[in-house]
């Protein structure tokens, strides 16, 4: 049965077997998509698995009447997966991880082929040794100038004065003060039993049952304050 | 940053052995434009893809320009004897540049433009 046979049939009759058959049929197209964006910091495997499920989708929605091809129609939902793959997976990742790890391999190599042949290796000499290309083994070195961390400690002059020496230190007494106007806020917002519940629990460390018997009430009645004043505590100080 | 003076022209043969050149020339390019890592990276599966068309073909020789701005790159490919730049392409080219990039163009002489702006 050909592909449109297969969709025109699909329409009929939406089994969950028929949609497979025209996934397999058509699996073709999400490894050929998958490939073309390997090296990119995420493994072929999940490319091809964000692919699969993309290409399933594909299959559910396409219009064999419309008169496209299913390639045509599929493969901007399946690069649009991958992107947003990329997008929603990777994209905080500046440098991709086995760029990163792979730069000490890189210039181990590097200086085991200077030392053994006594003159600098090309991008060439050092791929053939490891598991890269030559243009990844170009694209790691110099991805690399971003991944070494300044040291604080690093002599800016001749007079010993350090990167430290300029950066600035979060103030904690500021924290404490704008801490503790909040809280006060958040207290006052309270009445008088429910503020001495949070002294007696929170203050003095007793425990729900101990606080029951300060107050004479029942430790259900506690418990139950307690959660009241928690939330109310809460909607306080998320509007902070 | 002005596209009049922030143009790069390649002359390339079309071997196998120069989709490197093309690949981290383009990744300078929209390096330089201020793209994210991940529109660097579609800008180079998008040259590989029109690369590998050429490669499908006779066509020896073709003409590659970046006219590079800040969140914009325009890519313009050309043969000589106006020949076709997608003539060897499969079933997937055309949608993966579609998808690939903010806007394609082709004209009647064989140039292909691709215009990358970011969002």
């Amino acid at each position: 049965m050909s592909n449109e046979q297969l969709f025109l049939e699909y329409k009929k009759n939406p089994t969950i077997e028929l949609r497979n058959k025209i996934v397999e049929d058509n699996y073709y197209i999400a490894e050929t998509l998958a490939k073309k964006f390997v090296n990119r910091g995420v493994e072929y495997d999940d490319l091809l698995q964000v692919a699969s499920f993309a290409i399933i989708k594909a299959a559910e929605r396409f219009n064999v009447e419309a008169g496209n091809k299913f390639s045509t129609f599929a493969t901007p939902t399946i690069i649009g997966e991958i992107k947003k793959y990329f997008r929603d997976k990777a994209y905080t990742i500046r440098i991709p991880r086995r760029y990163y790890e792979a730069y000490p391999a890189i210039k181990r190599v590097y200086e085991e082929l200077l030392n053994k042949h006594g003159k600098v290796p090309t991008a060439k000499d050092i791929a053939k040794e490891i598991k890269y290309s030559e243009e990844e083994v170009i694209e790691i070195l110099e991805s690399s100038k971003n991944f070494n961390i300044l040291s604080i400690n690093e002599e800016l002059d001749d007079d010993g004065f350090t990167r430290s020496d300029v950066l600035g230190t979060a103030e904690k007494g500021y924290i404490d003060v704008e801490n503790s106007e909040i809280y006060q806020k958040a207290l006052d917002s309270l009445n008088a039993m429910e503020r001495k519940l949070i002294k007696l629990r929170y203050e003095e460390n007793l425990s729900q049952k101990e606080v029951a018997e300060n107050l004479g009430v029942s430790q259900m009645y506690v418990s139950r304050l307690e959660r009241k004043i928690y939330q109310r505590l809460k909607l306080v100080l998320s509007e902070e | 940053m002005d596209f009049e003076d922030n143009v790069i022209t390649l002359n390339m043969p079309v071997k196998k052995e120069y989709s490197q050149i093309l690949r981290l020339t383009t990744a300078g390019a929209f390096n330089q434009a201020g793209f994210d890592i991940n529109t660097v990276g579609d800008a180079k599966v998008v040259v590989s893809e029109v690369f590998n068309c050429l490669l499908n073909t006779d066509i020896v020789q073709f003409d590659i320009a970046f006219s590079i701005a800040i969140g914009k790159v325009i890519m313009e490919f050309k043969t000589y004897d106006d020949d076709d730049v997608l003539r060897g392409a499969n079933e997937f080219t055309r949608p993966l540049l579609e998808a690939l990039v903010t806007k394609v163009e082709f004209n009647n002489k064989g140039k292909l433009i691709l215009v990358v702006e970011a969002v």
